[in-house]
């Protein structure tokens, strides 16, 4: 997941150990005191996270190899998790749809800016939502800069989500049952072949390590589905440490449409050991880090250096990813992965405008200081 | 700046979240636990999802 690779230390490579018992223990925990299907969303997060950094799969480097360098693998190996989880989420919201609930939502104007700006952000800081978490946990500088302004901006976007609502939207529309999913497989098919073709030549060849990526994250995602009652998300959790964060200060958010609707106020007073996104992000991040010690990466050799004024361009991309989510209801994970493999229109909509948003962020870079 | 100083400035992060929710939140209830599932649990779920926003009319 990460651009900013250190030289590898085996000599902390101990850490891990410890680190995987100590998160072990956190679920028992949880399972004690929550409940054990929190404790279960927290270990599907931490496999997530596993999975992401393990096999170094995401979603930001890929559209990134696919626009410089015609290298489709990334990309198409993420057609291919949505795929397998279309397969098993479509019957399941078939047949449970009063218990499973797919991520639907309507297209709009707001919600086109945002999935714009959200691929053009990703880019600038080479981590999406689930990768922003991953890199943070695998302990790269970016991210962890990034990560805190994300929070905030997610925030931010929940308080204006009425006005950009107001822009206008359609009503949802979402496939289902055999007729969707067969729709959904032929639309995937037909973006990977449409990709396919346009890879280079010598770049036709998909590494056994995103098969491998996508079987895992693909079976991972149907298991959150399956205890969550939800597909797999992120961005909400982040909101909700901001909208925490913000009562804390004093703030007065029972006059907020977004925070003010019954769901949303239940959340804002329950634990965050209670609230699904929040569990998976920070499974996420664990994963990451684990897979960090057992590599022996917690090296005390600096990264690669950024210039100063390009750090105000990452602070700006990491408000606008949490900003932007918001507005197209939700991230690469809550609306691409998972609106397309529940049947929404918008994460399709969310894919297309999302990568004309990537390619501008990729074009952009280099003017930004930010590397090529 | 090190990996490792990612690594201390990320948990202090954490740990500042804990302190927001040990300060915004009811205590847990042991006791109010949900089904291990969502599925076969017979509860209707909320995604979050935007748009559970309440008629502003």
């Amino acid at each position: 997941m990460t651009e900013l690779r250190v030289a590898a230390s085996r000599s902390h490579g101990w850490i891990g150990g410890p680190s995987a018992l100590l998160i072990l223990g956190f679920a028992v925990y949880i399972a004690l005191m929550a409940g054990p299907r929190y404790a279960l969303l927290l270990l599907v997060g931490l496999g997530l996270g596993i999975a992401f950094e393990a096999f170094s799969f995401g979603f930001s480097g890929p559209w990134k190899r696919m626009v410089l360098q015609r290298d489709p693998a990334g990309l198409i190996a993420q057609l291919v998790a949505i795929g397998i989880v279309a397969v098993f989420a479509f019957p399941l919201l078939a047949n449970f749809g009063h218990e499973l609930k797919g991520a639907h939502a309507p297209v709009g104007a707001g919600m086109i800016a945002g999935a714009f700006l959200f691929g053009l952000s990703m880019q600038l800081v080479l981590g999406c939502g689930s990768g922003t978490l991953v890199n943070a946990g695998s302990g790269n500088v970016v991210a962890i800069v990034a990560l805190p302004f994300f929070v905030i901006g997610s925030f931010l976007g929940s308080l204006h989500l009425p006005f950009w609502l107001e822009l206008g939207h359609l009503p949802v529309w979402a496939l289902g049952g055999t007729a969707g999913l067969m729709i959904t497989l032929a639309g995937l098919g037909l973006v990977a072949a449409f990709v396919w073709w346009l890879a280079a030549a010598d770049k036709r060849v998909i590494p056994r390590r995103f098969w491998l990526a996508a079987v895992a994250v693909a079976v991972l995602a149907v298991g959150h589905l399956v205890i969550a009652g939800q597909p797999f998300g992120v961005v909400y959790g982040l909101g909700l440490w901001g909208a925490k964060g913000a009562s804390m200060l004093g703030a007065d958010l029972s006059e907020t449409v977004f925070w003010s609707s019954a769901g949303h106020r239940e959340r804002l007073g329950q634990s965050l050991l209670t609230d699904v996104t929040s569990l998976t992000n920070i499974g996420l991040m664990a994963g990451a880090a684990l897979v960090t010690f057992w590599r022996g990466g917690m090296t005390g050799k600096p990264q690669k250096a950024l210039p100063v004024f390009a750090w105000g361009w990452v602070v700006l991309a990491g408000l606008l990813l949490g900003y932007s989510s918001r507005m197209a209801f939700g991230c690469n994970i809550g609306a691409f992965f998972s609106g397309i493999s529940t049947g929404s229109l918008h994460g399709w909509v969310w894919f297309a405008v999302g990568f004309a948003g990537s390619w501008v962020g990729i074009k952009l870079r280099p003017a930004l200081g930010l590397g090529s | 700046m090190s990996r490792r100083a990612c690594f201390i400035i990320l948990l202090g992060m954490l740990a500042l979240l804990a302190v927001v929710d040990g300060r915004t939140s009811l205590a847990l209830d042991p006791y109010a636990s949900p089904p291990v599932l969502a599925l076969g649990s017979g509860a209707q779920v909320s995604a979050g999802l935007c748009t559970d926003l309440p008629d502003r009319k």
